[in-house]
This record gives structure tokens, sequence and C-alpha cells, in this order.
């Protein structure tokens, strides 16, 4: 399926961040267009996490404004599932898969309500799809990075969004995994349709798997597809000279 | 029924509230919000008494309240600026408070006896005397009202079980479905500064502070389900009541210091001897790693032995 | 729908409570009934009031006391044992005027089933000393003037007559005997006092327990807290204080065995940098009395202590 972006999944405009009183994202413009899988990549401190809570409202902006297929990031939540970054997950909370999986639910029971059984299969299915299914009643510390983070895609496809959010999904994930799972977000794509936008280190990955990509450090460097837009001029003037080609440049970075 | 049966009746039905609400303090890392609260409070029995003359009950517990829930609500809003931590937080709110309420008595009420004992912290012992007349019925006010408490907790958690949850375990996730981490956060804290007020006022400081978060503690170390852990907490509560007023009346000591202590005995039974959690599982595991370990290299090097 | 069935479980607790709190309060109302030959079974608090209740009910009664020697009755805590000594009481026998804080109200709504009596309630309103601050609340020390002490005598005579009226004869000759005892002592108080010139009769302790004591015997009474235990002296409390000791050259002051003696020390230290050395002259009884069995246990060898003391520190050398 051809990426469209007569509507796209996520466009933000003129967004910009600040913590404190230095900008972690200046007057940024990207589109992200549906029924494609986008990343955004840039070096460390370079705001693609803040960009993407931002762009879902999570996070207050000082300017700008973001629009989820069409319409304001606000309202149109409902259509989106979001995977936050894992590093700020309690391993140890008394909480099953089953039950991660279970709250992909909970925005269509609202509050205060239990999910009903067709939510109960939605779920199921989710869990089936990661292949997770044996593990369903483990503790969520008790699994490997892998499994970890197949859970929380689980989750996400429970939430039957159209458009997937993930920050950095396969931070921990071992090769094989990561690339069965982006087989998984692939699949998504081709035969239902669903955008997928994702905070990605791995340049090689990108080429290799991903239509579209963002390019940022603070401000917007490039933004369109793959292959015109991953230019090695446009690489130097986000990482610099000294990371270009290497496979995971974020960890390359750090040289002691 | 006995007074025996009424002084464990009132314990068990407050370490029930309690121990409905503990678990998720443990869990959000804000164990020591009963602590705070225990001396936030103390301001507004000044004012209340300022205002209205008197150390009536209802009186001080109102005052008591009011300042409880300007003490979670504070330590939450200060949480929530992302600029302290949560035990820092804590650590700021409550002795602000409670500095404000000694001055209060220091300059308005220094010749009275007006201090936390005598005022707002009751005393479980004294339960069985403390009676209520219900259109004809004479109740016993501690288990009436901490059997109520209990019920609203009970209900609060059953309806808000699954925003609990997704809050607690994944607050950004939460806030992407707009099931709001903050409105939910104070919905628990509303309920744990009631509780632990209207607790004081029952039972007496020490066991509220204990039977809030130590049962839960040990369930935290004990099983592996949120709903096990909550239910697991109530029962430890439970045990700690009977088994506590066995030992104070054994020992004719102080029936909320045994209760406390037999909470934390408990406690320590599950740290040494949880199967998953516990110190001794985690010795046998490691040691039991050990030996599978060196058999494998043993074989290992006796291959290459033959090998070579 | 389903969230009611949901909140059916709490509301059937709280139905389940109100019944189950409601059958406990119908079977635990016993009441002290007719004494006959049995012994009339006394609860008290202070021990000092148990004193009072033992020496006039003599062979009579037996006494529970629920505080010990040395414990704050603000600050006391039940034991396992004081539920059933309240329990069973033919009559209970406390301070009253909030000396026993909380437990007040426990007392109050026990009354109900047996007389819980205020050792102080025969003391008229204006005999009372009431803190500027707050109407109607008065200062609970009564026990330290003895003519004050002499009223509780009454009370506790009257309620066991009223309880046990067959021995009313024994009850009022040891009354008699004990308010004889007690004009006895008062007049020796005054005696022992009186070697203490008028310009020295200023009484510094660390706690406001001894108002009542300074009324009766001409004493200024200089506190260094206030009464509330719950605060704690500012740096301007102790050179107020320290100021007293130097202006009318004091020569002693006094700690008292519920409260710390730390701040004391602290104004001693700052009298001497004015220039006037004062020593602790010991430690009085304050809110309870001494260990049973020695002299001090008692309430007449309790105010003898604390008298003896206060004579022996701020009387001129010569006259010791």
């Amino acid at each position: 399926m051809a990426p469209a972006l007569d509507i796209p999944a996520l466009e933000v405009a003129h967004l910009t961040v600040s913590y404190g009183s230095t900008p972690a994202l200046w007057d940024v413009d990207a589109t992200f267009p549906s029924g494609a899988m986008s990343a955004i990549v840039g070096p460390n401190g370079s705001g693609k996490s803040t960009l993407i809570a931002a762009a879902l409202g999570l996070v207050p902006s000082d300017s700008g404004r973001s629009t989820i297929f069409g319409r304001p990031a606000k309202e149109a939540m409902r259509r989106v599932a979001y995977v936050p970054q894992r590093e700020s997950v309690d391993w140890d909370f008394p909480i099953t898969v089953r039950e991660v999986v279970e709250m992909g639910r909970y925005a269509e029971a609202g509050w205060l309500r239990r999910i009903s059984r067709s939510d109960r299969a939605i779920v199921d299915g989710a869990i089936e799809r990661v292949g997770m299914a044996p593990y369903s009643r483990r503790q969520i510390g008790q699994l490997s990075g892998g499994q970890r983070q197949r859970v929380f895609i689980a989750r996400a496809l429970a939430q039957e969004a159209d458009l997937l959010v993930f920050d950095e999904p396969f931070a921990g994930v071992d090769a094989r995994t990561e690339a069965a799972l982006l087989s998984l977000l692939a699949q998504l794509r081709d035969r239902e349709g669903r955008s997928v936008v994702m905070v990605h280190h791995d340049l090689q990955t990108v080429r290799s798997m991903v239509d579209w990509v963002l390019l940022l450090n603070v401000r917007a460097i490039a933004c369109g597809p793959v292959a015109s837009t991953m230019t090695p001029d446009n690489l130097r003037r986000v990482y610099g000279a000294a990371d270009i080609g290497a496979p995971a440049a974020e960890g390359a970075a750090w040289v002691p | 029924m006995s007074d025996a049966m009424i002084i464990v009746l009132t314990a068990g039905l407050t370490a029930t509230a309690l121990a409905l609400l503990g678990p998720f303090l443990v869990l959000r890392r804000v164990a020591l919000m009963g602590d705070a609260v225990s001396h936030a409070v103390l301001p507004g029995i000044v004012a209340a008494f300022l205002v209205f003359q008197t150390r009536a009950p209802l009186v001080v517990i109102l005052g008591a309240a009011a300042f409880a829930l300007i003490c979670v609500l504070a330590i939450e809003a200060l949480r929530g600026t992302g600029l302290v931590a949560s035990d820092a937080a804590i650590g700021l709110v409550f002795p602000a408070l409670f500095a404000l309420g000694v001055l209060g008595i220091h300059r308005y009420a220094a010749n009275i006896h007006l201090d936390l004992d005598s005022t707002i912290y009751g005393e479980i012992a004294f339960a069985p005397f403390r009676t209520l007349d219900l259109g004809g019925v004479e109740v016993v006010r501690s288990v009436l009202i901490m059997g109520v408490v209990a019920a609203v907790n009970l209900g609060l958690i059953t309806l808000l079980w699954k925003e609990l949850k997704v809050t607690s375990f994944d607050p950004d996730f939460a806030r992407s479905i707009r099931f709001s981490p903050t409105v939910v956060a104070r919905l628990l804290l509303i309920a744990v500064a009631v509780t632990a007020v209207t607790a004081f006022e029952s039972v007496g400081a020490i066991l509220v502070v204990a039977l809030l978060i130590v049962p839960a503690a040990a369930a935290y170390l004990m099983t592996d389900r949120l709903v096990a852990m909550v239910a697991i907490a109530v029962a430890i509560g439970w045990v700690s009541s009977v088994v506590g007023y066995a030992g104070a009346v054994e020992v004719d000591a102080s029936i909320a210091g045994a209760m406390g202590l037999t909470a934390a005995v408990i406690f320590g039974i599950a740290l040494l001897a949880s199967p998953r959690h516990g110190l001794i599982a985690r010795a046998v595991r490691r040691a039991r790693t050990r030996r599978a370990v060196e058999r494998a290299l043993a074989e290992e090097r006796g291959a290459q032995g033959a090998g070579a | 729908m389903s969230m009611a069935r949901r909140l059916l479980p709490a509301l059937v607790a709280i139905v389940v409570v109100v019944l189950l709190g409601a059958a406990c309060a119908s079977d635990s109302s016993t009441s002290g009934g007719d004494v006959g030959e049995r012994p009339v079974r006394v609860t008290t608090t202070a021990n000092f009031i148990t004193d009072l209740a033992e020496v006039i009910g003599g062979e009579r009664v037996e006494v529970t006391g629920l505080l010990g020697p040395g414990v704050d009755p603000h600050l006391y805590k039940a034991s396992a044992g004081d539920v059933a000594a309240l329990r069973d009481a033919d009559v209970v026998f406390y301070g009253g005027l909030d000396l026993e804080g909380r437990m007040a109200d426990v007392l109050d709504e026990l009354s109900d089933d047996k007389p819980t009596i205020a050792v102080s309630e025969g003391i008229p309103d204006d005999r009372k000393r009431q803190p500027t601050e707050f109407e109607g609340k008065f200062d609970p020390h009564i026990w330290f003037s003895v003519p004050l002490w002499r009223e509780a005598v009454d009370v506790v005579e009257q309620a066991y007559v009223e309880l046990d009226p067959d021995n009313a004869d024994g009850y009022r000759e040891r009354a008699d005997a004990y308010r004889a005892e007690l004009e006895a002592l008062d007049a020796e108080v005054r005696e022992t006092l009186a070697s203490i010139p008028d310009d020295k009769r200023v009484l510094v302790t660390s706690h406001d327990a001894f108002g009542y004591f300074g009324e009766e015997y001409d004493f200024e009474v200089v506190g260094i807290q206030g009464t509330s235990t719950a605060t704690e002296a500012t740096t301007a409390d102790i050179d107020r204080v320290a100021g007293v000791i130097a202006d009318r050259g004091l020569e002693a002051v006094f700690i008292e065995s519920t409260v710390s003696p730390q701040t004391i020390r602290a104004v001693l230290a700052a009298a001497e940098r004015r220039g006037q050395t004062a020593r602790i002259g010991g430690e009085l009884f304050a809110d309870a009395a001494g260990e049973r069995g020695t002299p001090e246990g008692t309430y007449i060898g309790m105010v003898r202590h604390n008298v003896g003391l206060i004579a022996e520190g701020l009387a001129p050398s010569g006259s010791r």
C-alpha cells in the first residue's frame, strides 16, 4: 500500500516545547502518512520522545499544533495506541501479561465500567498474535526483554487503533525478536492499513524496513520517504560527521 | 458480645479499611502518606479549637480531616511538578504543617492541653465503652464508623479497580487513553486522608500508620497478583488484630502496640520465607544455580579432557 | 446496573457491620450491680487518686490504679488489662478538668453504666484556676493545694456511702480521720514554708503544674513552658525565666517527675550568664506520686517531699 498523504496519520506544525529555558523541540514541522511505517531518528537528547508526547498532547507545548487523521490530537486520541518507553515501568508490579494487555481495552470500556466479553476476545487475539499465549498468566517481571516488549505491542494491538505510536520499542530486544516484531508491524500496515510511528535508533533497520522518516535534532532536519531523505548529507546534519553509517548511531556516538 | 470481640472487630475493620488502600500507596512509592497525615492534622485541631472553643470529637475530626486533605493534595501537587521526588514531597509538606500546628499552639493555646494525643488520637482499648444511640439501638461507635469506612473503601476500589491498576502501573499510557493519573491519585489520597483521620479517632495513630503499610508491604512479597496482594493485606490485618490482641492480654500491654508489632513480625516472616521473593527462597535458588553451573563446567572440562 | 451489582458487596458489608455493632453493644453493658458482701471494685486513674480511694475505702474496697508513678496522665496509653478494670469496676474515680485528656470522653460514656466520678467535681468554679485565653477550661492540678484535695475526700466518701450504704459508718470514720490528717498536713506545709522569705517565694519549674500550690501558699509560679506538652520552650521563654532567677536571686529551681529536665538546665546556664548561680533543687512530683510502698507513694508523702525540697532550696542558708 502506498503511503497516503492526503490525510496524514499524524501531522505537527510549528511544534515548540521547552523544559525550563532550553528548548527540547524548536518549530518542528513534520508529516507522517497514513498506512505507512514511519520512524523518528536522531541522536540522544534530540527531542524524539518529547515530539511524540507533545504531538499526542501528553506534555504541554509552548506553541504549535498537531493533528491526527486531520482532527486535533485531543479529539482523536481514541484512534491512537501509544507505547511509552519501557524504562519507567516497575517490573516488580504484581500484574500478569494478560492484565497488561487488557489495559488496551480500558479506553473502550470507559471509566468505572468493566471490560466486556467481546473485549476479552480481542485481548486473547492480541496475545495470540504476538505469540505470548503460553505466558499470559506470567507476572511481567518474569519475562525476557523481548517478551516484555511483545506484551506492550499486544496491548497496542488490543486498542485496535489506526495509529500506533512507539517510543523506542526495540530497546533491550535481541535482533531476532526485533525482526519478528517488525514484520508483525509490517503486516498490520499491509493487511489492515494501519499507520505506525516509532522512535528508532538503528539506522540500518530504518533503511530496510521503514517507509518514511523524520530526522530530528531539536529542529526537524528532513522529513520524507526513506530513500530520498536518509542522504549522507542529511545524516551529517543530524548526527554530525563522525557517526554516519554506524549501525547503531546512538550507541556509537559514545566513545570512551 | 465481649469486650475482646469488640476490640478485635474494631481493629479488623480498621485494618480492612487501611489494607484496601495501602497496596496502592506501596506500589506508588508513597508509603509514608500515613505518617505524614498523622502529623499534618495538628493545625486542623488547633484551628478547630480556636474557632469553636471545643475539643468535641466531631469538630476535631472535621478540622483534622481538612488538614489531612490539604496535606495529601499538596504532596500530590508537589510530586506533579516533577521538581521533587515522592519521598521529598512527603518530607516537605508534613513537617511544614506540623510546624504550623506547633506555632499555633504556642501562640494561641499555650496554657491548655492541646496536642494530638489528648484530642484526635483515640485508644482502641476504650472502643467497647464508646457507644452510639442509633434509633433506640445501642451501637459500638468504632465498629460502626470503621465498618462504614471499610465498606466505602471497598466500594471505591471495586469501582476504580482498573483505573487504579492502570494509573499505578503505567501512568504515561493511562494518560494517553484519557485515564487521568492525577484524578485517580487524588481520589485515592482523599480516601487515605479520610480513612486515616477517622481511624486515628477510633484506634490511635500507631495502629493506623502500621496497618496502612505493613500488611501491604508483606503482601507485596507474597504474591504476583494485584487482587491477591490486596486480599492478603486485608488478611494480614485481621491476623495482626487477633494475634496482637491475644498477645496484649497475655502480657497486659498496649493493644495497639501489640497489634502493630504482630504485623511487623508477619512482615519479617514474609521477608524471610515468601516462596517467590523471600530471602530464603532467593538463597536456595542461588545455591541451586551455582551447583548447576559447577556441574556443567565440570562436564565440559571432562569432555575437553577426553577429547585431548 | 452492572455498577450497582458491583457495589453490592460494599453495601452488604455496611449492613452487616451496623448489625454487628449493635449486637456488640447490646450485650456488653454490664452494670456494677449490687455490691452486697463482696468488696467494692474501684478503678482509678492517677496514683494519688488510687491512694485516696484506698485510704477512704479501707478493707471494703479493691482498688485498681490505671496509671503508675511517673506517667503523665495526658500521655497515658491503655493496656489490655485496663479494659477489664474499667468494665468490672463498681465505681471509677478520676481527676477531671481534662486531666485525663481523651479518656474523659470514655469515662463520660461509661457513666451510663456505673458511677464515674471526677474527684474535682466538688470544687466550686470560683476556687478553680482558669487560664486567661479560654473560658470554662480549668487547670486540673488541684492536688497541690491541700485544702482543695480535702474537697476530693468528701467526693470519694459520698460515692462509697451511696454504693455500699451498709458500711457507711466505716467510710465516714476513715474520711473524718483523713480530713484531720490533711488539715495537719496543711498546717505542716505552711510551717515548713514559713522559713522562705517573701521575696524568695518564687517556684521555677519546667511546666505549669503548681498553679494551685502557688495560690494556696503564696508563691509566684514561673513555668518555663505552657501546659501543653506538644510545644517546646522558646529561647524567649528561657531568657524570661533566667531573668526572674537573676532578679530575685533564686538559689534553686525544680524539675518534675513527668517532664524532661533538659530545658531547665538551659535556663540554669542562662541564669549563670546573668550572674546568678542556681541549682536544681530536686525533682518534684507533679502529675503522679512516687513508687508504691515508698513514703512518696502516698498523697501525703508526695506533698511532704515536694514541700521539703522547696523549703530546702529557697530558704536562706542560715535558717536551714
